[in-house]
């Protein structure tokens, strides 16, 4: 489901967030400031519900929304994913 | 005591409302609304029988152990007076709730001290500028001075002036985002004079007696460890606490439909007409049957939502959302179709049924108070893909207790309230459970039972097929009005489900097993989704009729418990 996150594609997450976002918020992906604030954009709490189920989807993992108030950027938020996710394969091989 | 002896001592201590020289009943409660005040004598009443301790937890001295019970301890203050369902009762429950959602220990304890001793507290979260925007308030606590500063207006708020203590919502962060607000606890003892100004009172259409005013805040010092719970964490407080009273108010005003068509009845039976009385007309009946029904309805999926914050208290959110939106409508409808059966009497604002004015007045905030109907809309669509995705074909029903009257239940799981249902709805997953636990070979009304699950479960097919893929720009506020109907339909879905479940687990109960009451209820609905009139079968109807004037005449409640009520009939 995900693409791997290591290497040449480190940039991949970070670049699927802000253009997912873009779509949310209805601007083209290059205008998506990697460190400006979500809500900026216009991403409110509604918004914000239906773009973290995607990245659930996308990402196979289990998030509340409150992720994204906690790390409201794209750089942010990337970071904290990565974290997830590494920690989720943890999960899974220790299973 | 348990709960069906309070509610038993409440309805005592009001008394029959319908009764000319009660001091508490409906002819008192009138001439109040007229002056625009609270009820005096209701609220001494209400302080004796101790009516906040309901709103409060075990730990801290209160009776709050069930919020079905308290849906239906509830519904005996509001089918005599919403002002005071409100202004006396509800008022203060939302703001405990926030407290005992996020706060610490000894925040709870100061509330629960003010509570349990008889005196109010607000919750102050409306700006008028903003409405259900709640991420754009102004209001702001600030830190300065060695503690908060306050400054800024709170509009249209129950009882700011009268309670003793205020729970405001309060922007703690002038940066943008969700994590710039939070709850704080404003006692008025000690607050320093001149730091804050009442507005005059908003006159409002119902609830008159209801008072709504407002308040200015400049540079008005407050203590430093007045945010309660993690300051910068009350959009999320909001959310989850919502959760709670979004569900119990709706189930709470199913009282003043019972009065509406209490009301309704006792006209029909005695305004003669034609040579006979008009509840002889089949269109009359016809109506109060319907309205009965609505009314099962209504207080059917109140209560199983009521139960879901015990048991499921990880996808009320959309549950609360869809209580809301759903009751509201209903209950709305039922009560406009009563005053056509009441004609010029129920725009009489004195007489036997001059209550009826009243409560229909009183009903109307149902639909925009404490959250609008479209914001309940845009709670649950959002959600919509991932049910579908995760849930509409697969998940498991929900236990059984979610459904009886006699299940054990948890204490209320504040803390595990969560801002969205991540995908997650059992109680859909019941309609799948019904036609199981039905053949298409049984008795005629077994057949119908089926046939009327089906149809719900055919709904839910189309709308996981549509909803799944969902566009991003159909699932914010700027989604077009088919997507906000999507959601409409799945509270239907819903509310379907928590019938035909309550029914399916109820087997064994006289009037809950018999499916006349269900085959009635979800006829209307399934109407109602098809947009044309439902007709009942006329046996249904015949059956339900019959129970309606029985429990008209027996003075007993018009919902789900069949309880008996202070007096007999009108």
């Amino acid at each position: 489901m995900a693409e791997p996150l290591t290497g040449e594609s480190a940039d991949v997450l970070r670049t699927w967030l802000a253009e997912r976002i873009a779509v949310f918020v209805r601007r083209p992906a290059a205008e998506i400031d990697h460190d400006v604030p979500l809500g900026e954009y216009g991403l409110d709490s509604i918004a914000a519900v239906g773009f973290i189920a995607e990245v659930e989807d996308h990402l196979d993992l289990v998030l509340d929304p409150t992720v994204l108030w906690d790390h409201p950027t794209v750089n942010e938020l990337d970071a904290v994913l990565r974290e997830r996710i590494a920690s989720a394969s943890d999960v899974d091989e220790s299973a | 005591m348990n709960a069906r002896g309070r509610m038993e001592k409440l309805e005592q201590s009001l008394g029959d409302p319908a009764d000319p020289g009660s001091p508490l009943g409906f002819a008192a409660i009138l001439a109040a609304d007229e002056r625009a005040e609270m009820f005096a004598e209701g609220e001494r009443a209400l302080d004796a029988y101790g009516l906040n301790a309901e709103f409060v937890p075990p730990e801290y001295g209160g009776r709050l152990t069930r919020l079905d019970d308290l849906a239906e301890i509830m519904q005996s203050v509001y089918r005599r007076d919403p002002c005071l369902g409100l202004g006396y009762g509800t008022s203060s429950f939302i703001a405990a709730v926030n407290v005992w959602t996020s706060a610490d220990d000894e925040h709870r304890r100061t509330v629960a001290g003010l509570l349990l001793g008889n005196r109010r507290v607000a919750s102050a979260y409306h700006e008028l500028a903003h409405g259900n925007d709640m991420g754009r308030t102004e209001f702001e606590a600030m830190p300065g001075r060695g503690g908060l500063v306050l400054n800024g207006r709170k509009e249209v708020v129950t009882n700011i002036q009268r309670a003793d203590a205020l729970v405001m919502f309060a922007r703690t962060d002038r940066r943008q985002g969700s994590r710039s607000h939070s709850q704080i606890l404003v006692e008025k003892e000690g607050l320093a004079e001149g730091g804050l100004r009442y507005l005059p009172r908003f006159p409002s259409v119902g609830m008159r007696g209801v008072q709504l005013g407002g308040v200015e805040f400049r540079d008005c010092l407050i203590p430093g460890d007045s945010v309660l719970g993690t300051a910068g964490h009350g959009l999320e407080v909001a959310m989850r606490s919502f959760q709670i009273t979004r569900t119990l108010l709706p189930a709470m005003m199913v009282g003043i439909l019972d009065t509406g068509l209490r009301t309704a009845v006792g006209h029909a039976l005695s305004r003669r007409l034609y040579g006979g009385v008009a509840a002889d007309l089949p269109e009359v009946r016809s109506t109060l049957v319907g309205a009965f029904a609505d009314l099962l309805a209504c207080d059917c999926f109140g209560l199983v939502c009521a139960r879901a914050l015990h048991l499921l208290p990880r996808q009320t959110s959309v549950l609360a959302a869809a209580a809301k939106y759903a009751m509201s409508g209903v209950m709305s409808e039922a009560m406009h179709r009563l005053s056509i059966v009441l004609g010029a009497q129920s725009y009489l604002r004195e007489g036997e049924n001059g209550i009826f004015q009243k409560l229909m007045r009183d009903l109307l905030p149902v639909g925009f108070g404490h959250a609008a109907r479209a914001a309940c809309q845009m709670t649950i669509l959002p959600q919509l893909p991932m049910l579908a995705r995760r849930s509409w074909s697969t998940a498991d029903p929900a236990p059984a207790g979610l459904f009886r009257q006699d299940a054990d239940l948890p204490p209320v799981p504040f803390a595990q309230l969560s801002v969205t249902a991540g995908g997650q709805d059992s109680l859909s997953a019941g309609l799948a459970g019904v036609l199981e636990a039905t053949s298409a070979g049984a008795d005629r009304d077994e057949r119908r039972v089926r046939d009327l699950a089906g149809r719900f479960l055919a709904e839910l097919r189309e709308l996981t097929e549509t909803c799944a893929d969902l566009p991003p720009g159909e699932r914010t506020f700027a989604a077009g009005s088919d997507a906000y109907d999507l959601a409409s339909r799945y509270t239907a879905v819903l509310m379907a489900a928590a019938c035909l479940e309550t029914w399916r687990h109820n087997r064994d109960d006289p009037f809950l097993g018999n499916p006349a009451w269900l085959i009635a209820a979800l006829g209307r609905h399934a109407g109602r989704l098809d947009g044309r009139t439902p007709e009942l079968p006329e046996d249904v109807e015949k059956t339900l009729y019959a129970e309606l004037l029985d429990r008209h005449e027996k003075g007993v409640s018009f919902g789900l418990s069949s309880r008996r009520f202070a007096g007999g009939s009108r």
